[in-house]
């Protein structure tokens, strides 16, 4: 006998949109590194460090699209809450890029 | 392609998740366990996935947080003028970078910890992240504040 489950109702869709900020952050962060901002009417930015992040970002949104549409199928299961390796690649991504920039800032400040 | 990255996230579901594929792959394995404790989906019952989802969306505001401190950190190194003070930018932007890269895997572990509570029935632990970044943010902005006080002098 199956237990009985709640539906997760809107709580999918907020899940949804919370991955595609995630993902928008990553490409606004990847976006700030390549580009810069103007100082002293110069723009100091890092093209390639900036692309790396960029892409991180486009990857992550895609992957929270993807688990959208898994989980979609499994509502209702007891599988369609988040395991540990749909979630860990993003924090270690986002661990990486975070030595990575210490890496810049500490060696490279232009 | 599809196939090929269907196998890579089952491979590295069955690494973190313990999903049975035959295969020891403990060395990757174990800096996870040692860091995160044992995967949530071993323990208890599955809660009602409304606290699943909002656990979830948690984690996601912690990473995007981490991404801010790194992003700020950045800016400060690496796009602000320097100041009159010998290593002034890095004293302000690498401790930022720094508490950014630790937030974004405490928070996995904060996920992980919460999430075996939920399916145990037991009270929620007490969540550590918020002090430490707000200490740390103090404390930078007091070094801010110093810094930029002793340049312009």
């Amino acid at each position: 006998m199956t237990a009985y489950r709640p539906h997760p109702g809107a709580s999918v869709e907020r899940t949804r949109l919370a991955w595609q900020r995630s993902g928008l952050s990553l490409v606004a962060c990847g976006l700030l590194i390549a580009r810069g901002v103007p100082v002293d009417g110069g723009v100091g930015g890092r093209p390639s460090l900036g692309l790396v992040v960029l892409l991180l970002g486009l990857g992550a949104w895609a992957v929270g699209l993807r688990q959208e549409r898994v989980r979609a199928k499994r509502i209702g299961t007891p599988r369609d809450a988040a395991v540990l390796s749909d979630l860990a690649p993003v924090a270690i991504g986002t661990f990486l890029i975070g030595v990575a920039g210490f890496a810049v800032g500490l060696l490279f400040p232009s | 392609m599809m196939a090929a990255a269907v196998v890579r996230t089952r491979c590295w579901s069955a690494v973190l998740d313990r999903r049975p594929t035959g295969r020891d792959h403990a060395a990757v394995r174990s800096p996870v366990r040692w860091f995160v404790g044992p995967p949530p989906h071993e323990v208890g019952e599955e809660p009602d996935p409304r606290f699943s989802y909002a656990n979830e969306r948690t984690f996601l505001a912690w990473n995007r947080t981490a991404l801010a401190l790194i992003s700020v950190g950045l800016a400060v190194t690496n796009l602000l003028p320097p100041f009159d003070l010998p290593f002034g930018r890095r004293l302000i932007g690498l401790p930022l970078i720094a508490l950014g890269a630790f937030v974004a895997v405490a928070s996995l572990r904060e996920w992980a910890a919460n999430q075996r509570a939920m399916r145990l029935g037991q009270p929620l632990p007490v969540a550590r992240l918020p002090l430490l970044v707000s200490v740390v943010i103090g404390i930078v902005a007091v070094v801010a504040l110093l810094v930029a006080t002793v340049s312009t002098s």
